[in-house]
């Protein structure tokens, strides 16, 4: 029988390692520099809405209806935006919890529906000048 | 042609089942089906383990789930069926089959998260789910690693209906 272990396993999972890290330092790179905070809903591709961060202490319940009696229920609040309730069949949704930074994004996929935090970007990204 | 026949509708019971189990986390799931393309690879060969993982994604789907679900089981498969075969056919020396199967649970996450980036047109998808999948990439791929591990075990010891090559 094979050894349980090997070297290349060990690779694997520092791989893995530098996966997560760079996941992190993704979201932290799109959520650098942005400026005023949206969150914004899309149901199909399509931009169904944009929400302003309450101020601290409010709430917002949002409704999001993507046709065919199918729901999603958002709160808004300057903690976050998480779904209280849907009617999907994995709840994943619900189940995801809060997100509160630029660029995080709550998927449910039976309903196509997309919340993403959103802003503006603050000054040029250098990216641009790279590109052009 | 028979026993691919076979191991597919092998592979299609366990999608089927998986939908039963509770996930680990959100989005991640056991990869039951992922055995049947270890199975494969060892038993055939790449090309018949590819046949396997993209009639199953293309059947699984229809067994219960909606229609981009085939997009994103082809993806994850078809990337993790390339990644495991290029690990068990080149560089058996240097990797365990828990790895392999490991190596393959986190590239078929990352073949369903780069679709979903590319569908919603956000790859802000990608960074935030990566994370907590590659660590119950980490769980399922090792104990599915275990089961191929036993299971190829038997299979040479009893040497039942595969002692072809």
């Amino acid at each position: 029988m094979r050894i349980p272990f090997r070297i290349g396993d060990a690779l694997v999972y520092l791989f893995i390692l530098l996966l997560i890290a760079a996941s992190f330092a993704g979201l932290y790179q799109m959520g650098r520099g942005v400026v005023n905070n949206q969150v914004t809903v899309e149901v199909d591709g399509e931009i169904w809405g944009t929400y302003n961060i309450p101020a601290k202490g409010d709430e917002r319940v949002v409704r999001i209806d993507a046709g065919d009696n199918r729901y999603n229920i958002m709160i808004i609040a300057d903690s976050g935006v998480l779904i209280r309730e849907a009617n999907c069949p994995d709840q994943i949704c619900v189940n995801w919890g809060n997100i509160s930074r630029p660029g995080q994004t709550i998927v449910c996929l039976p309903h196509k529906v997309v919340i993403s935090i959103t802003g503006e970007q603050e000054g040029e990204l250098p990216l641009d000048d790279i590109a052009s | 042609m028979v026993y691919l026949a076979l191991l597919i509708s092998i592979a299609l019971v366990l999608h089927y089942l998986e939908n039963f189990f509770p996930p680990l986390a959100p989005g991640a799931k056991l990869g039951l089906a992922n055995i049947v393309t270890m199975i494969t690879l060892h038993l055939f060969g790449f090309w018949e383990a590819m046949v396997v993982v993209v009639v199953r994604s293309i059947l699984g789907p229809m067994l219960g789930g909606s229609p981009t679900a085939i997009l994103y089981s082809m993806a994850g498969g078809v990337l993790s069926c390339i990644v495991m075969a290029i690990l068990y056919f080149k560089f058996s020396k240097y990797f365990s089959l828990l790895g392999i199967s490991v190596a393959g649970a986190v590239f078929h996450n990352i073949g369903q998260l780069l679709t979903a980036s590319l569908l919603y047109g956000t790859i802000g998808i990608l960074f935030t789910y990566l994370p907590i999948l590659m660590l119950s990439s980490v769980i399922t791929g090792n104990f599915i690693g275990l089961a191929v591990k036993y299971l190829i075990r038997f299979l040479s010891r009893k040497k039942l209906l595969f002692n072809f090559s």
